[in-house]
């Protein structure tokens, strides 16, 4: 066991797709897993974004990384990217479905059709389609780790945030179901459920409510509001065999803020 | 960016029931991990044996017998921690006993009293104790069981406690929080221990219990390395208050 425990959260040879990566938490964990020795496909919207921050992973890890652009929205384009990451790395053993989005508050009286299904499209149908489309990929090999990014906002329900806060409890939802369909392939399933981060998304908020951040913190046991990197554990540890008999479970890193 | 790198270097962690089963398996662990270990049992002579192996990976090591049901006890194991080895960062409340009641009819008032006493007098003592010593960035991690969450008549006493241990994790969690000490609980599903082992009555019966477990296996003890040094390390620093399940998607 002794000889183990320093590989336990090695990551070498292994494949990860980390999508809404060029910023934020996404990009703290596609370095992060860069770092514990993957190679990354680094996927978002924008594929210069992309290739640039593969760029930087490449030169800050040394491993490989490849920028590639998806909209995961878009239903159709996503078998396309999973032919991409196949045909230039040959496996796929880690998905991390972080890319997700969270525009302005709106509350439930004034939700639009368009809205609603904006929300839904990005923050659960792309995930749930990647997943779906990856764990094949996953299965020929026998093993592969799927994590699922949610909210802890997933179980309180955010007022004026509902169409987000409802998407990613659905999220956590499929974690479940995945985890039970495919823990016969040898793929484990979890999700990470971020609480208040110095994020992207997080100065997204404070744009509609400048105190937003400071009362995020103080609602958490360790009174702050954490910095992206600080998801970096988590993540490697769900990726890494250092998890091998975890999958259907939610990991809130909210520095303990209740889930109400 | 820093990547976290789960290791414990420089840090003393003091393991409850350490003297054999996933005690162990986190004794040895955390010593390859870098951290000096002090093993308490209530058999010190067992102790003994594990504490002489993590020497043998170059770590300084304290055994010492204990029965953490017995507040004073508690607090003279922190103590003692403390003096042979400089300081304390990590406390794991693993000791536990389950026996098994006829009925619930049948719980005596000793076999409650002996079931709460070292499943959650015990661990929420010695975190009081421990509080005290643990610097910022310390972390205490209780290993509860998945019958706090799915409890079932034979476990009435055990799944009890456990659950109340699981309370015990959140309310310290919100008490050290502003210190900056971590309080989490490990949700144990099935392992393969001594003490898993003794109680299947056949390999017939393992195996429909392994049957109803997603992942379709029993837990090797080691597989609760990577959870407890995920959670002592600063890889977790902004988790606290948290149950994590590790269940092979039992829960």
């Amino acid at each position: 066991m002794n000889a183990q425990v320093s590989q336990l959260f090695d990551l070498s040879e292994r494949v990860a797709i980390v999508t809404g990566a060029t910023k934020g938490l996404g990009r703290s964990m596609a370095e992060g897993l860069a770092g514990a020795g993957a190679s990354i496909a680094v996927v978002s919207r924008d594929q210069d974004a992309c290739s640039k921050v593969a760029d930087e992973i490449t030169a800050r890890t040394g491993q490989v990384a490849l920028g590639v652009a998806c909209h995961m929205g878009e239903w159709d384009a996503l078998p396309v990217l999973v032919d991409t990451v196949r045909a230039r790395f040959g496996r796929i053993d880690i998905l991390v479905n972080n890319a997700g989005i969270n525009p302005a508050p709106t509350s439930v009286i004034d939700m639009s059709q368009e809205y609603l299904d904006k929300l839904f499209a990005v923050n659960v149908k792309g995930p749930v389609r990647l997943a779906g489309l990856v764990a094949p990929v996953m299965a020929a090999r026998g093993q592969g780790s799927v994590i699922n990014v949610s909210t802890v906002g997933a179980y309180a329900g955010g007022a004026n945030f509902g169409a987000y806060t409802s998407a990613k409890a659905a999220l956590i939802n499929f974690t479940k179901v995945m985890a039970k369909e495919w823990a016969s392939m040898g793929i484990r399933v979890n999700a990470i459920s971020p609480g208040p981060f110095n994020s992207t998304m997080m100065q997204g908020a404070a744009k509609h409510d400048a105190e937003f951040s400071t009362r995020a913190g103080a609602a958490t046991m360790q009174h702050r509001v954490a910095e992206c990197d600080e998801i970096i554990g988590a993540a490697v540890y769900l990726a890494s065999d250092a998890s091998s008999f975890v999958t259907g479970e939610d990991h809130v890193v909210a520095g303990g803020m209740l889930r109400a | 960016m820093t990547p976290p790198t789960f290791r414990l270097d420089g840090k003393v962690a003091l393991i409850t029931g350490g003297s054999k089963g996933l005690g162990r398996a986190m004794a040895l662990a955390f010593a390859e991990a870098g951290a000096d270990v002090v093993v308490a049992s209530r058999k010190a002579e067992a102790c003994e044996e594990v504490a002489a192996e993590v020497r043998a990976l170059g770590r300084r090591s304290v055994a010492v017998g204990c029965h953490v049901g017995v507040w004073s006890e508690c607090e003279s194991l922190v103590a003692r921690t403390v003096a042979e080895l400089g300081r304390l960062d990590v406390l794991v409340n693993n000791a536990g006993i389950a026996p098994v009641p006829p009925s619930l009819e049948g719980v005596t008032e000793d076999l409650f009293d002996k079931t709460v006493a070292v499943n959650l007098k015990g661990p929420l003592r010695l975190s009081g104790v421990a509080a005290a010593h643990l610097p910022d960035g310390g972390s205490i991690i209780n290993i509860s069981s998945v019958a706090s969450v799915r409890p079932s008549p034979h476990t009435v006493v055990y799944a009890a406690a456990k659950a109340g241990l699981n309370a015990v994790t959140k309310a310290a969690a919100q008490e050290l929080g502003p210190r900056g000490i971590r309080v989490n609980a490990i949700i144990c599903g099935t392992f393969q221990t001594d003490s898993f082992a003794r109680s299947m009555p056949s390999d017939e019966v393992a195996r429909q219990l392994a049957s109803r477990i997603p992942l379709g296996r029993i837990a090797s003890a080691d597989e609760i390395v990577g959870t407890a040094l995920f959670l002592a390390s600063d890889a977790s620093s902004y988790m606290t208050g948290a149950l994590l399940s590790l269940d092979g998607g039992v829960s």
